[in-house]
């Protein structure tokens, strides 16, 4: 091996080694910032990538709620009706009401307007309002609300099986009043809920989020009271199947449920 | 034989002894600089406070509001509209302009105290005014505050630093009167007065106080858990101590020791060799450190700062909570050189309906004439304040109740009302000279 092809080694050995160590002294040693997900910015272009679209009205501005508490009592459990046949499961303490002939609505209102109305004469109906996300041509699903925000949980809603413009049955559940348990406090932003699910891979690739909203959700039942908390409902639409998912994240952590109970998917 | 000089010869001989001698340099910076320590830094806080679940302004936020009704001083604190978030989530909107100095005297300063046309939104120890602003400079001596008053004006804010009277005015665009008229109709109001202590102006509560006590049902972070956010997932070493704890270690320069002061207690150090840095960056870093732990921050607050140490704890209904009768939930500190931070894996996880337990506390002067007696002189007491002690119960390791007591800082030390008692009573016994047989 002559001098020049030496020296040609060398050069090249040297190169490789000074990269090795300039790449060393730039990016050594780990990270320790437990910042999986990176800046706001390169998530969000990740995001586009993946082909996921987002709702226009997403905000980096955190929102406030509360721990909620309501007493666990079988409030629909003595409900009466006549010309109905009504039944009651303790367990998940649902009312169902099955009318003998269906309830024609007020023809001169549409269907949801004459709910409206109708839900009225069911006990604590005007504690629910209508969520059009959740129903279909002939369910009319209703969430129980109360001042603090909506609920979105199978222990606080109504819904209405309609024909032809009248009533043929419903299904109820009632948490209780809501009171809240402790002081005021500030949640997660519906930008950070989004971007933590698709940091926890809950957003698939190709899917559209229709749209983000702050609820509550029951978290626990403990001594006696049933404790709610706010939670990111987030509705996800698959672009191919058009399938439309339901998912909630804990709005003071930031964390999925994993084990949420919405039975009412479209 | 002569040779021919060959300039593409020269060339390449140059940058052969180049990239040799580059190496050489190279290996020597590897090994020697500091940096490769030095840089195992939390993430910076600008990108940590815009990606984590709170920012820079709800750690560092005012824990206690005081304002005046019919001429009397008061405690204000409101469930429904929570008035610390209130202020914090308008202060943030609000861009701050340079302060100017608008006096030094403890009489103007005092007069501005009990101003009945302001707000005061106090901290719980100074903060840097960088620490919100980059673009405010100041000198030395003039950084700090820990009292903010507002009024109905929407032009102006002032700050005060209760440890040297210093009193700024700050011209800002902020319109605080949703904040001023949730504070009027608050739904809990304590008569107090303001007492100059060694650490600045304490509220004293001129009679007993009846305090709720708060139920949580709690869960810990996992050693794994702890292990994985603060040393990383490859090349930790572990190895087990006396009375069942466990060294963690990774590259010599990281570790986490566990069952520090007792369980799911750990100290986190990250050797370096660093000089001081100053109070903003402190406080910015300490901040960050907190959450790599990844503990539940939703309550978790600063609460103190001296020097190089900053401690942070929860906040339950406005008032701090500590971990038992000496510890808040987490002490940072930075040490020649080291960085240390004590912490609690504690989380709050559950609330627990109210149940209508309370515990009345005795009047403020009854506490301070008391651990007088006991030996604590009063020139040393920095702080007092009300908060609330971690009780177990007996029966249910994941339960918790929230034991309300007078918390005291003096000579430096934090302690509950009866761990000051017990520290006290102990020292007066080992300092008693037996009697001779």
């Amino acid at each position: 091996m002559d001098h020049r092809r030496i020296q040609w080694l060398f050069l090249i050995i040297y190169f490789l080694i000074d990269l090795f160590l300039a790449f060393q002294i730039i990016f050594s040693p780990l990270r320790l910032d437990g910042n999986a997900g990176g800046t706001i910015s390169n998530i969000s272009s990740e995001i586009r990538l993946d082909g996921i679209t987002l709702p226009s009205n997403l905000s980096h501005t955190p929102g406030t709620g509360y721990y909620l508490a309501a007493k666990d009592k079988e409030y629909l459990a003595k409900y009466k009706a006549t010309n109905a046949t009504v039944s009651y499961d303790k367990s998940s303490k649902m009312l169902e009401v099955t009318y003998n002939l269906p309830v024609e609505l007020d023809k001169k209102k549409d269907t949801v307007s004459a709910l409206n109305t109708f839900k009225n004469n069911i006990w604590y109906g005007n504690e629910y309002t209508y969520d059009a996300k959740l129903s279909s041509n002939k369910t009319y699903v209703y969430v129980q609300t109360s001042q603090y925000g909506d609920v979105y949980d199978n222990s606080g809603i109504l819904i209405f099986t309609v024909r032809k413009h009248a009533v043929v049955s419903f299904t109820q559940t009632y948490i209780g009043a809501l009171k809240p348990m402790r002081e005021l406090q500030m949640t997660i932003s519906s930008w950070k809920a989004i971007s933590n699910m698709y940091i926890n891979r809950e957003l698939v690739n190709n899917s559209h989020v229709l749209d983000i909203k702050l609820g509550y959700s029951k978290m626990t039942s403990v001594r006696g009271s049933t404790i709610m908390l706010p939670t990111w409902i987030v509705w996800i639409q698959n672009k191919d199947s058009k399938d439309i998912t339901v998912k909630e994240l804990n709005a003071f952590t930031g964390q999925i449920i994993q084990n949420s109970e919405l039975g009412y998917k479209n | 034989m002569k040779h021919k000089f060959d300039v593409k010869d020269a060339i390449f001989t140059a940058a052969t002894i180049f990239v040799i001698v580059l190496s050489l340099v190279l290996w020597f910076f590897n090994l020697t600089s500091d940096r490769r320590f030095s840089n195992v830094e939390p993430t910076s806080t600008k990108m940590a406070a815009k990606d984590q679940t709170k920012s820079l302004y709800d750690f560092y936020a005012p824990t206690t509001i005081f304002g005046f009704k019919n001429n009397h001083y008061y405690q204000f604190y409101d469930t429904k509209h929570n008035l610390a978030l209130e202020f914090t989530k308008k202060f943030k909107q609000v861009s701050l302009t340079q302060p100017s100095v608008e006096s030094q005297s403890q009489k103007s300063y005092e007069k501005k105290l009990n101003d009945s046309n302001y707000l005061q939104l106090v901290y719980p120890d100074q903060v840097t005014f960088k620490i919100f602003s980059d673009a405010i400079s100041l000198s030395k001596g003039h950084r700090e505050f820990n009292r903010i008053f507002i009024s109905s004006s929407d032009k102006e804010i002032y700050f005060g630093n209760d440890r040297n009277y210093t009193l700024y005015k700050m011209a800002v665009k902020a319109d605080f009167s949703k904040l001023l008229s949730y504070a009027e109709n608050a739904n809990q109001k304590r008569e107090c007065q303001l007492v100059r202590l060694k650490g600045g102006y304490s509220a004293y509560y001129q009679n007993s106080i009846k305090q709720n006590v708060y139920n949580y049902l709690t869960n810990h972070a996992s050693d794994n858990t702890l292990v994985s956010r603060l040393l990383g997932t490859s090349g930790v070493v572990s190895s087990a101590q006396g009375d069942g704890a466990t060294l963690y270690t990774q590259n010599y320069s990281d570790r986490l020791l566990t069952q520090v002061a007792g369980q799911n207690t750990y100290r986190y150090t990250h050797f370096s060799k660093i000089d001081l840095p100053n109070t903003t960056k402190v406080l910015e870093d300490s901040m960050s450190y907190v959450y790599m732990i990844g503990i539940n921050e939703q309550d978790l607050r600063f609460f103190d700062a001296d020097n190089s140490k900053v401690l942070f704890t929860n906040y339950i209904e406005g008032y701090p909570v500590f971990i038992d009768g000496e510890h808040p939930q987490v002490t940072t500190e930075y040490q020649t050189d080291n960085f240390q931070m004590l912490f609690s894996s504690l989380n709050f996880e559950i609330p627990i309906p109210f149940d209508g337990q309370t515990k009345t506390l005795p009047a403020t002067t009854t506490v301070i004439n008391r651990l007088r007696k006991n030996g604590l002189k009063t020139e040393n007491i920095q702080r007092i304040e009300l908060g609330f002690v971690v009780k177990r119960d007996k029966k249910n390791s994941e339960l918790i109740s929230l034991e309300p007591t007078y918390i005291i800082k003096a000579q430096g030390t934090w302690r509950s009302y009866s761990a000051w008692l017990s520290f006290l009573t102990d020292k007066k016994q080992n300092t008693q000279v037996p009697e001779p047989k």
